[in-house]
């Protein structure tokens, strides 16, 4: 514990105090709101499928969308990307779904260089122009992308580069917010949950709508297919 | 109840409103001992005087019938406001609480009062409707749609930002002239936008407010209260 | 740079107002800024199912909390800590600024980025982290904007809305000694290099706290750009000041505001970023801040809390009052004179600074009702306004004239002769002072009244002078 921390208890107490007695008269004033609320007020879910609703919705918020099925199609798709774009450097994270696709590899075949979540070289990971990542969830009902940090998953690889690109299988996709909620009961937070719906966007100039001002300027998500045969 | 704004500035309204009521069958009454309702003191946080017009209000309608007042602004501030102007441990409480129960809107009061659904009513001209925003307070902001709905030969332009105040607010336009001449300039530039020989509202004031910016600008287009539109189109008035 | 946040010792909302409505470019600006706002609150909200309902839900769930506010704050800070994270308890704004400034010193801390916080921007903080000579960035592109400028923000979520694209290139090029054409993109692009570089250089980020959920210690953070989630992640200290009025009580009550916040402010579904923070990162990661504090400022919440006035507390800053507001609509966010602008700073700044030198603000309202219409939590802002407009006169801060002439008013309202009698006078003196049936001048303090309106004098008979002769009942 720093030194600043000195007094804490007192000045904690002091001010817990003093809300406690504004909290108790403040009693006389509460608010009628309904007693109980149904069980599932404003549950949005996704109609018709999760697959057909975060597609549409992700193209709404601005994201480039591409509907992919199986290793090749991926892998083909990947290959057009790296080859349009021609990012010199990568971040990216450490992923089942990352490497049930073999980015790594194909990212080594094109020469771009990989810097890896451990690497903590700053000029390097500000300086990276493409990020790749997965999701740890995606919602359907507003096509956001849920990314956990952990050290496998650093959260920069979705906001320092000017391109984020996200690979999410459609085992992922959760229909509503509140069925990522309702799972989030049972889990440990992270240190950061992020949820991204979207390029970066402002429009405090004029209101006009421009991207990119602080996250990635364009979010590719490569929206993966369960096929039978897929495990 | 007919306000003391219609009582001196519109008392046609209060003709209509007679008119419609007595034509849908109910009985009227007018407490002549009534005045205001004390919504200009409850605005300016005026307390001792806005009790003092409660309680005389309390006790002018102290018989137990249902009050209607063709204003959605005093039924708004009789049902919303008058349980809050007294401390709920005081018998003026009940009371309040009591009148508030039964107190109306003339619009609402016809439609889910009297259950008026159809009228047969005929007015030639083309309107548009100004919503006062005290109806919002009430969430009875259909009923005059519905009636208006039913008048033959009536052809209601939609009026656009039709829900924002026409900036009369009482002592708001007096406090601040400029602000509410600009939010009356631009009510009045969207009804002449509609091109309708009349705009309709429920509320005297917004209509005296309405009304003035329209004559200031030498427009055509007249005022009308929903109620004088509705009795003339029933040939009562 | 330094930054002039000063407040005026006293605002005048009217020569402020009145100047604001003699600017066009504002004026255009303001228009179409709430108007496109408020159609996305409305459709937005109509298009989310049983939002009404959805609305009463977390107006209930703030009730709750603070009925019981102590006890989740102290939870909250339980949680915090547990999780790696250090509580600072604050009483007011100088606490805030000596908390944060130790810590800077402490940790040798030179340079400072920040994402838009109404609460650090209510307490004046960048005075004092400049003048402790630390080095203090606004991250938002409109505060950054306005930080450039020396100029205080105007509306809650688009704090540049009163300043054009020609005005702003103009402004970047000379502060940052960089051409830029006055284009959106080319202005957005220059923005994002030069404070990229802020960040890498950056040793603490400020944020604010849109909620804080007690029982898991998160702080949850929304922005559109992405400067938010960049001041929380990227430097190694992370500070995130909040008012005891943010936090919720469980991590089930967030996607209830989740769902409203974006909505009611943009009418968006969600904010492009949303992010939960849980304490500082965790020893395995490499990303993420050092160091997590949580700074819990009171600042005159408790004396609201425990007022007829507590329901303000419900605020999550959205600004849609501000967009459906047609007094803000008219007079932009600056003639409001403090950090919070439009109905609910009509309601805050009397409270949070004080009702004598904002006397103006209560009254600045039609009472018309389209705020609380479009408040997700729905305040009953009209009814506030009508309380602290009760405490004007009961702390004898209106005028003794206007008193008198509502006592006045009253008087004869409640005898009925005396009213009969003073509205025929009434009558007979305006249709004495008309030409025709209208009064294009009228004296006094309603004189403002006719600049813009002309006022029908009454007919000469009453309605109850006619219904007095239908019913043949003698005068």
């Amino acid at each position: 514990m720093d030194s600043f921390t000195h007094d804490s208890s007192d000045t904690k107490n002091a001010f817990l105090h003093r809300v406690r007695q504004a909290t108790v008269k403040g009693r006389s004033f509460r608010v009628t709101t309904p007693d109980s609320f149904p069980d599932q007020l404003a549950y949005v879910g996704a109609s018709p499928s999760p697959l057909h609703c975060i597609k549409r919705e992700l193209e709404l918020v601005g994201a480039q969308v591409y509907c992919l099925s199986g290793k090749t199609e991926v892998q083909d798709c990947m290959n057009q990307v790296l080859e349009k774009r021609a990012p010199q450097s990568v971040l990216s994270w450490t992923h089942p779904v990352l490497e049930k696709y073999e980015i790594r590899s194909l990212l080594h075949e094109q020469h771009v260089t990989l810097c890896s979540p451990d690497d903590q070289n700053t000029d390097r990971r500000f300086n990276a122009e493409m990020g790749i990542s997965s999701v740890d969830w995606a919602i359907a009902e507003t096509g956001s992308l849920i990314v956990c940090s952990k050290p496998e998953q650093p959260t920069d690889v979705s906001l320092l580069p000017p391109v984020h690109l996200a690979l999410v299988e459609e085992t992922q996709i959760l229909p509503d917010i509140f069925d990522l909620f309702t799972l989030l009961e049972s889990q440990e937070l992270p240190s950061n949950l992020g949820f991204i719906t979207g390029p970066s966007k402002t429009g405090d100039i004029e209101l006009k709508l421009t991207t990119g001002v602080h996250g990635p300027k364009e979010l590719l998500v490569f929206l993966i297919e369960s096929s039978p045969s897929s495990p | 109840m007919i306000t003391c704004l219609a009582d001196v500035l519109r008392p046609n309204v209060g003709k209509a409103t007679v008119a419609l009521l007595e034509h849908f069958g109910a009985t009227v009454h007018f407490p002549e001992q009534q005045t205001c309702c004390g919504q200009p003191f409850f605005n300016s946080g005026v307390e001792k005087q806005t009790q003092q017009l409660a309680k005389h209000t309390i006790e002018v309608f102290a018989d137990g019938r249902p009050v209607v007042t063709p204003s959605g602004s005093c039924a708004a501030m009789i049902r919303a406001e008058y349980p809050h102007v007294f401390s709920s441990s005081s018998p003026w409480h009940t009371r309040a609480t009591e009148l508030a129960g039964r107190t109306f809107e003339l619009a609402e009061f016809l439609v889910h009062q009297l259950g008026v659904t159809t009228v047969d009513a005929q007015y030639d001209g083309t309107i548009t409707y100004h919503p006062a925003c005290h109806l919002r307070a009430l969430q009875a902001d259909n009923a005059v749609e519905q009636l208006l709905d039913q008048i033959k030969g009536t052809h209601c332009i939609p009026l656009r930002k039709s829900d924002q105040c026409c900036g009369f607010g009482g002592s708001f336009s007096v406090r601040y002239p400029e602000i509410s001449g600009a939010m009356v300039n631009d009510k009045v530039s969207c009804i002449e936008e509609t091109q309708a020989d009349t705009v309709i509202s429920t509320d005297t004031g917004c209509l005296m407010n309405i009304e003035g910016c329209l004559h200031r600008n030498n427009s055509k287009t007249q005022t009308m209260h929903f109620a004088e539109l509705l009795a003339t189109g029933l040939n009562l008035i | 740079m330094t930054t002039d946040y000063k407040k005026q010792p006293h605002h005048e909302f009217l020569s402020a107002s009145q100047e604001a409505l003699g600017k066009a470019s504002l004026q255009i600006a303001l228009s179409r800024l709430t108007d496109t706002l408020a159609a996305g609150n409305r459709s937005a909200f109509s298009a989310l199912p049983d939002s009404d309902l959805l609305r009463e839900k977390a107006r209930s769930i703030k009730d709750h909390t603070l009925a019981s506010l102590d006890t989740y704050l102290e939870q909250l800070s339980d949680s915090v800590i547990s999780k790696g994270g250090q509580v600072h308890w604050a009483e007011d704004a100088q606490d805030v600024r000596n908390i944060i400034l130790d810590i800077a010193q402490k940790k040798q801390v030179q340079r400072i980025v920040k994402s838009k916080s109404m609460t650090t921007e209510e307490i004046h903080l960048n005075d004092a982290l400049e003048h402790a000579k630390l080095e203090v960035i606004e991250t938002d592109f409109g505060e950054y904007i306005l930080q450039l400028a020396k100029e205080r923000p105007s509306h809650l979520v688009a704090p540049a809305v009163h300043k054009t694209r020609e005005e702003i290139a103009d402004l970047l090029e000379s502060e940052l000694q960089i051409p830029v054409t006055p284009e959106p993109e080319a202005m957005a692009k220059l923005a994002r290099a030069q404070l990229r570089q802020q960040f890498q250089k950056a040793d603490m980020g400020i944020t604010g706290v849109n909620f804080a959920v007690a029982e898991t210690g998160t702080i949850v953070l929304v922005s559109n750009e992405g400067n938010a989630r960049l001041t929380a992640t990227i430097p190694r200290i992370h500070v995130a000041v909040m008012g005891i009025e943010k936090v919720i009580p469980a991590l089930k009550d967030l996607p209830v505001f989740i769902k409203l916040l974006a909505r009611a402010a943009t009418g968006q579904k969600i904010s492009v970023y949303t992010s939960l923070v849980t304490g500082p990162r965790r020893t395995e990661e490499h990303v993420g801040p050092q160091e997590f504090h949580l700074v819990i400022m009171d600042n005159g919440r408790t004396d609201i809390l425990g007022s007829p006035m507590r329901e303000s507390l419900f605020c999550i800053r959205c600004g849609a009052c501000l967009n459906a507001c047609p007094i803000y609509r008219n007079v932009g966010g600056h003639a409001y004179g403090g950090t919070y602008s439009g109905p609910i700073g009509a309601v805050l700044t009397p409270l949070y600074d004080n009702l004598e030198d904002h006397h103006h603000l209560p009254h600045a309202s039609s009472l018309c009702g389209s705020c609380q219409a479009a408040c997700p939590v729905k305040i009953a802002i009209p009814e506030l306004l009508v309380r602290l407009r009760a405490s004007l006169n009961r702390q004898k801060l209106t005028p003794f004239v206007e008193r008198l002439i509502y006592q006045t008013w009253a008087h004869t309202m409640v005898r009925p002769g005396l009213y009969r009698l003073a509205s025929s006078f009434a009558g007979w003196l305006m249709r004495l002072g008309a030409s025709g049936n209208w009064l294009t001048k009228m004296p006094g303090p309603i004189k403002g009244w006719t600049q813009t309106r002309d006022f029908r004098t009454p007919p000469k008979q009453s309605f109850r002078n006619w219904w007095k002769k239908q019913k043949n009942i003698p005068f």
